[in-house]
């Protein structure tokens, strides 16, 4: 059995679809770390502390003002 | 030595006037906080447990990633909060790092004459208008893709003021920085956002 030849990295990017010049892979990965995954509504009210009793109050009031969606 | 907290990337904390006339920017930036997915954080949820405000404080800044400085209420008695909060951010991210602090302003110009150390920062103008105040948190937080529409922030924030005058009539009170009207507040605000299908379950 052959062994395996070993991938530069220039000829890895090209064989998975990454772009291979510098400019091309350090730019994207610069905005990336500009980009924060938005929190869930759930995530929200964890973080907040929010009680079933508030939630239940708005859905509530929500309901009452024809605000529910 | 009290213990590092790991802040929270979505966690921002919001350091501004709980005063009646900036309820309508603080309605604002809370709608465009929310729409982006993040987590508004202020000193209105935390309960004394005797270890005193100023600990409080710095516990809600260190877990937030982000934190909203507001320094437009300069009419007398000045009020201090704001600039020394500023301060324990400033002093985060010096020694830290990992911490983003932005300054929000009422009036161009004001802010090189009340607190000239930062003069050559950036400043943010909301000239008291939530929209405007909307505008600042998309520029400020805002990314290049998924933004949410301005319009349906200012609608979510206009939602958002019709149960804020309901909460103030349900309490008796003169606005909604109060612990128990805030929390429904912003129970409200979350069911808000995901009904308007800027926040996801």
């Amino acid at each position: 059995m052959l062994a395996k030849k070993k991938l530069t990295a220039k000829e890895f990017c090209g064989k998975v679809g990454f772009p291979t010049s510098r400019r091309a892979r350090v730019v994207p990965k610069m905005s990336r770390r500009h980009l924060t995954k938005p929190a869930s509504a759930t995530e929200i009210r964890d973080a907040l502390g929010l009680q079933q009793k508030d939630l239940d109050d708005a859905t509530k009031r929500l309901a009452a003002l024809s605000l529910n969606g | 030595m009290a213990r590092k907290t790991t802040p929270d990337p979505q966690a921002v904390f919001l350091n501004v006037p709980y005063d009646k006339a900036y309820e309508p920017v603080f309605i604002g930036l809370v709608a465009a906080l929310l729409a982006l997915g993040r987590k508004p954080r202020c000193t209105l949820e935390l309960k004394d447990r005797g270890q005193g405000r100023p600990s409080r404080i710095w516990q809600l800044l260190e877990g937030a990633s982000v934190s909203l400085h507001d320094l437009s209420c300069v009419k007398p008695p000045p009020r201090f909060n704001m600039p020394f909060e500023l301060g324990l951010a400033f002093a985060l991210k010096k020694y830290r790092g990992r911490h983003q602090w932005y300054v929000l302003e009422d009036r161009i110009g004001r802010l090189d004459r009340t607190l000239s150390d930062l003069k050559g920062t950036e400043q943010h103008f909301h000239h008291r208008q939530p929209a405007q105040a909307i505008s600042c948190v998309l520029d400020m937080l805002g990314t290049t893709r998924k933004d949410p529409d301005p319009r349906r922030v200012r609608k979510l924030a206009t939602d958002l003021t019709k149960v804020a005058v309901d909460l103030k009539r349900s309490y008796n009170r003169r606005d909604v920085f109060y612990a128990a009207p805030f929390r429904k507040f912003m129970a409200a605000g979350i069911q808000l956002a995901q009904a308007a299908g800027v926040i996801r379950a």
